[in-house]
């Protein structure tokens, strides 16, 4: 009876002591578990700034790729630093601290992109597509750096993954490079998540778990997808995906276990080590359409086992 | 007793300490509670783990298939006495009392594969047998409603309404009814908001082990059906273009209205009057609809935020925002109009939505405390 009140144990109590219904909303009330005034005021002003800047920022993007045959090369390139600076000015005006601060540097910060491509498409400079990706990554780290915001970060970090993808897309042999692409991507994203992580203990705005999951998220699906590719076709490359795989799983483990108990971490973890130990055994046992039965069974008992170490784990937290 | 200060953490014994102040709860409740707490298995299901277990049994289950189709060479008529033998023994394992907790688990595992194979067997055996897609489909739908009945697992209970909704489609497409894509989508929209809406009364928080994971499952498959909107190109002109008639703005009519009875809804919930703010928010929404019309899944989308916002539940709001960001950037690419155009109408767009910011947030929603935050 001294557990936290939520929606389900709310409606538990409710069900067992057959609560009536103004006494179910009433205890929804007590509880404190549906939106208040004040929660759904954040909720609204968050949906409308992030829409509105999304709608926006999308609408000069194609005002702009319009190229717009009335518009001078001098108005067309005046127009977008005017708009920084009037973003800059009102990020000032309202403070970097408030979601409006917040959201006009990230305005700023993509219309750094489009001034780059207006640039280069006005004056035919002839770079390459990664050197403007790497241009705007580096010119935006700035405000990156003082806006602190989660979007922001997660921005700048897709922008840091398109310059690397395009780099090796634009000067490599793209079948040959393949294998380092995926470490570099690996490790780049995965340096972001440690970084994230060691930066949540110290900063309260680093402390968004949505953000950190999509990391971990992004940076699962780019190790388990390069370790499954190399399974089955890429085996003639030295395995150093299969260490750095090794290392990684661990390293969740004994971290997202013991020092930072993170149930969701591990559940993708487990994930992950299905998805690779099925194909790896498929690859190699599985011959003829009687060997089926025993990957049934693989899965099976993977996913048994995962199933229940994570329950042990979560019941461990709880005692 | 201890009393509810706004700092702390409330417990269920603090809520019903309150409830019972004010006569909304019976005296002896407590002991009820307490026995059922205790008896209550105090084990954590997140949904992330039972994703990980339906991915799983989904995996195996394919393994399973290929196996026994491609060794044993089943005959046609075996695949029905099969198929139900195999759901048979699905309900069997999962009924079945249980001690040891890896015990428990490796069998609803395989309880779930058993499950997947005879329901597959079942189709096949109607395939087979019909030679037509309808069969199958109106097959899968009574499966569905059987094994939710007969199942009692809550992978199941979320499948059913996003199997049942898939197989609809195909049955739409055979009858080949001009607009019955909107209708359908609307009917779907309108079912998802008044089981969520209804989730918190007595009769369906008894049924609460069925009603919430359908409820999800609803979300699940209506945020998919938008998907529809989106699709382009020969095959889905060929499956979709009769039933939808070239245009989308029924469905975001309908959408509309649903949003407008959950706003209706939130008001009287919240004891609000139906005035200025209630017709801001109705003129808000009905200017965007138009806006967006032939996107409706950027009002469905946002109709759902709403419906997760208002019933607390954070994996919702998740979901409903990866699905928004795919209306979004489609409604960027594929409105039949010039790019200037286009700019144009997303800046209009814009600036909807700061002036509905600032009637709604900063003049309507503050108190006399509160200072505007314009």
């Amino acid at each position: 009876m001294q557990k936290q009140a939520n929606v389900e144990r709310l409606l538990d109590m409710a069900k067992v002591a057959g609560l009536s219904q103004e006494a179910i909303h009433r205890s929804l009330d007590i509880g404190k578990v549906l939106p208040d005034r004040a929660a759904w005021r954040a909720f609204l002003d968050k949906l409308l700034i992030f829409l509105g800047t999304t709608f926006g920022l999308s609408g000069l993007v194609f005002f702009f790729a319009y190229n717009w045959a009335n518009l001078g090369k001098w108005l067309k390139l005046g127009l977008i630093p005017v708009a920084i600076i009037a973003l800059i000015a009102l990020a000032t005006w309202k403070k970097v601290d408030s979601l409006i601060g917040k959201c006009a540097l990230l305005g700023a910060s993509v219309l750094v992109g489009i001034f780059l491509a207006i640039f280069g498409q006005i004056y035919q400079t002839g770079a390459d597509p990664y050197e403007l990706f790497i241009g705007w990554t580096l010119l935006i780290i700035g405000w990156v750096l003082i806006a602190r915001f989660p979007a922001l970060w997660i921005f700048w970090l897709l922008l840091a993954n398109a310059s690397l993808i395009l780099y090796y897309q634009q000067t490599q042999n793209w079948y040959r490079s393949y294998n380092e692409l995926q470490i570099l991507l690996f490790l780049m994203n995965l340096l972001a998540l440690i970084a994230w992580e060691i930066g949540a203990s110290f900063f309260d705005w680093l402390k968004a778990r949505w953000a950190i999951t999509l990391i971990a998220l992004y940076t699962f699906s780019i190790v388990t997808t390069h370790l499954v590719v190399y399974i089955f076709e890429r085996r003639d490359q030295p395995p150093t995906i299969v260490w750095l795989y090794i290392i990684f799983v661990l390293a969740i483990f004994g971290f997202y276990r013991y020092m930072k108990h993170e149930l969701s971490m591990l559940a993708i973890n487990c994930l992950s080590l299905i998805v690779v130990i099925t194909a790896a055994i498929g690859k190699e046992l599985v011959h003829h359409l009687e060997d089926c039965l025993m990957m049934a069974i693989i899965v099976l008992v993977l996913a048994t086992i995962s199933v229940a170490w994570l329950r042990g784990v979560a019941k461990s937290w709880n005692k | 007793m201890e009393q509810i200060t706004p700092d702390k953490k409330i417990s269920l014994q603090m809520v019903l300490d309150q409830l019972k102040q004010e006569n909304l709860a019976p005296a002896d409740a407590d002991a009820k509670i307490q026995t059922y707490i205790e008896s209550k298995p105090d084990v954590p299901n997140p949904w992330y783990i039972q994703v990980m277990v339906g991915f799983s049994a989904w995996l195996a289950a394919i393994f399973f298939l290929i196996f026994l189709i491609g060794v044993f060479r089943i005959e046609e008529k075996s695949f029905l006495v099969l198929g139900l033998l195999f759901c048979a023994a699905a309900c069997f394992l999962k009924r079945m009392p249980k001690d040891v907790d890896l015990f428990v688990i490796f069998l609803n595992q395989l309880a779930l594969i058993a499950n997947v194979t005879g329901q597959v067997f079942i189709l096949i055996w109607v395939g087979c047998t019909f030679r037509d897609e309808t069969p199958i489909c109106l097959a899968a739908i009574i499966l569905q409603l059987i094994m939710l009945l007969v199942y009692p697992d809550k992978i199941q209970r979320f499948a059913t309404p996003v199997v049942i909704i898939s197989a609809i489609i195909p049955i739409l497409q055979e009858l080949s009814i001009q607009f019955s894509m909107h209708f359908f989508i609307v009917a779907v929209a309108a079912g998802t908001l008044a089981v969520w809406l209804f989730l918190f009364q007595p009769f369906f928080i008894k049924w609460a082990d069925y009603a919430h994971p359908i409820a999800y499952g609803l979300i699940l498959s209506f945020l998919h059906l938008l998907l529809v909107s989106v699709g382009e190109g020969y095959e889905y002109d060929r499956m979709f273009k009769g039933l939808v008639g070239g245009c989308w703005w029924p469905t975001t009519v309908g959408l509309m209205l649903c949003f407008w009875v959950l706003i209706a809804h939130i008001f009287r919930f919240y004891k609000q009057p139906l005035e200025k703010l209630f017709l801001i928010v109705l003129l808000a929404s009905g200017v965007l609809a138009w806006i967006t019309r032939e996107s409706p899944g950027i009002l469905g989308s946002i109709f759902i935020l709403v419906l997760g916002f208002y019933r607390s539940t954070k994996l919702v709001q998740a979901l409903t925002i990866i699905f928004l960001a795919i209306f979004v950037i489609h409604y960027y690419y594929f409105m039949d109009v010039t790019l200037l155009t286009k700019s144009f109408i997303l800046m209009g767009v814009a600036v909807l939505l700061f002036m509905t910011r600032a009637f709604l947030v900063c003049k309507c929603c503050c108190t006399k405390e509160e200072k505007p935050c314009i």
